[in-house]
């Protein structure tokens, strides 16, 4: 019969690095995240724009950004553009863009609903006042549409935070990557890989908890 | 008659072109194949009351929405307070082509008041934000200023107590005022109502029609789309019959009690039957 022992102290005995490691994981997703939702904005308004000229990279953009593996995503990034001498990032600054290039498409895709969501009469009556096309989105159609978007959005979030682990590839010192040199010194690779899937979930937990807050705050009027 | 005639004067006195205050020319609007409105000509001058009536899926409403190009014509010219607008140029490769016109026309619906069946409030504001809003973005008000104006709106429409109140508590008709004194926060040249009262429940609907009945009383300039005949038999100037996007006929209430067309024969006898 198998008999587990365990030595959760190794957890505790290394909670400094892996404290750190979150935080690294925490800041590399935060970022990416930002940049998906400042992305996905325009190339959401570009896709429902009424001229190919805007709508054709909107699609392109969207396939490409959908269809790389993010791996992949990080490794162009990261090896690929240095070996070719066009660009060297970091691994932070590989890491954080290729969360939110690959974010941006799907970030793009709850902005285009949660826009058309919101009736047309809504726009209708924003014209009724003479509010210009600019106008009437930043104040009648967004601050609408933000509120369908944000639950969505919190399942993007929690997409990149899981896929920040695979930083760990380029070496980022991030929480998993933490939690991989440490249960290869240490041999413990139960104790760490769960301490880290655990970490993982509370992060997501709390996120779903900061995202009913927003939306809650974003649906002053609503039921 | 007599009325309108003394108020075209009165448009002639006050130095404009004399003319009609809105005349629609040859205007037609498709949906693909269809054709809701076929080409129609309509004046309005200042201070008239002018109620369109007629069936379901007549053309009322595409007319109306016409008018401040919420559904831009694909034909005719509009001309409103001396200008003249015709449909926006609509080029798929050519982004920007209609800006110039596309600002007239933002300004042309600055003039206009419209009120809708569905209300259209913006949940997301309160009511006096919901008033407010264009009274700053439009007419570039103060923060302050444009509250004070809003509260004024709401204070006429009978519901200051609501000011700071989310659409989604409001009743029907309470929405349909902060609608109303929303538009009317602009100090519009025409006010357009769209079936105002079709989505109310009945007891609400007097309520609506009295303030609509005082605005003309006012000497508003209204152009209002009802299946209230009553109202319309009362309160308008002029009726205008529509049948299958086109104007059947058009005239005083007082004619509209023996109406020259078999149609409207048969559609004011359907209405009456309802009541």
């Amino acid at each position: 019969m198998f008999v587990a022992e365990f030595a959760w102290e190794i957890i505790w005995d290394h909670s400094g690095e892996l404290g750190r490691g979150l935080l690294i994981t925490l800041e590399v997703t935060a970022a990416g995240f930002g940049l998906a939702a400042a992305l996905g904005l325009p190339i959401a308004l570009m896709r429902t724009a009424r001229t190919p000229l805007l709508t054709v990279p909107a699609v392109m953009w969207l396939a490409l950004a959908r269809g790389i593996p993010l791996l992949i995503v990080i490794f162009l990034l990261y090896y690929s553009l240095a070996e070719q001498g066009v660009v060297t990032f970091s691994a932070f600054q590989a890491g954080f863009l290729s969360l939110g290039l690959t974010g941006s498409a799907y970030m793009a895709e709850i902005y285009r609903s949660a826009l058309q969501a919101v009736p047309q009469g809504q726009s209708e009556a924003g014209s009724a006042i003479g509010l210009t096309g600019a106008q009437g989105f930043a104040h009648v159609l967004l601050p609408q549409a933000l509120r369908t978007a944000v639950p969505p959005s919190v399942n993007i979030f929690v997409a990149l935070l899981k896929g920040a682990t695979l930083l760990s590839v380029i070496a980022m010192a991030d929480m998993f990557h933490v939690a991989q040199v440490v249960s290869a010194e240490q041999y413990r690779p139960f104790e760490l890989y769960t301490a880290a899937a655990v970490i993982i979930i509370a992060v997501t937990l709390v996120a779903s908890a900061v995202g009913s807050i927003v939306e809650r705050r974003l649906s002053r009027g609503y039921r | 008659m007599s009325a309108v005639t003394e108020q075209t004067d009165e448009a002639a006195v006050a130095g404009r072109d004399g003319g009609p205050l809105l005349e629609l020319r040859g205007v037609q609007k498709r949906f693909g194949d269809f054709t809701a409105l076929h080409p129609t000509d309509l004046e309005v001058v200042r201070g008239e009351v002018v109620c369109i009536i007629g069936p379901s899926g007549s053309g009322k409403s595409t007319l109306l929405r016409c008018v401040n190009f919420i559904a831009p014509p694909n034909e005719g010219t509009i001309a409103f307070d001396g200008q003249v607008y015709a449909p926006p140029v609509v080029h798929r490769w050519v982004p920007f082509l209609g800006r110039a016109e596309a600002r007239r026309l933002t300004a042309l619906r600055a003039e206009i008041g419209m009120v809708f069946q569905l209300f259209n409030v913006f949940p997301h504001l309160t009511a006096l934000e919901n008033v407010a809003l264009g009274l700053r973005k439009t007419r570039g008000l103060s923060r302050a200023d444009a509250r004070a104006r809003a509260m004024a709106e709401l204070e006429k429409v009978g519901i200051p107590e609501k000011a700071s109140v989310y659409p989604e508590k409001l009743s029907g008709g309470q929405k349909q005022r902060v609608a109303i004194a929303r538009a009317l926060a602009l100090d519009p040249k025409l006010m357009l109502f769209d079936e105002a009262t079709s989505a109310l429940d009945p007891e609400l609907v007097s309520g609506i029609l009295q303030i609509m009945r005082d605005l003309a009383a006012g000497g508003m300039t209204m152009l209002v789309v009802t299946h209230e005949m009553r109202f319309a038999l009362e309160v308008a100037d002029r009726i205008v019959f529509m049948d299958e996007g086109r104007i059947v006929e058009q005239g005083t209430p007082q004619s509209f009690r023996s109406p020259s067309h078999e149609r409207t024969r048969q559609f004011l006898r359907s209405i009456a039957q309802e009541e």
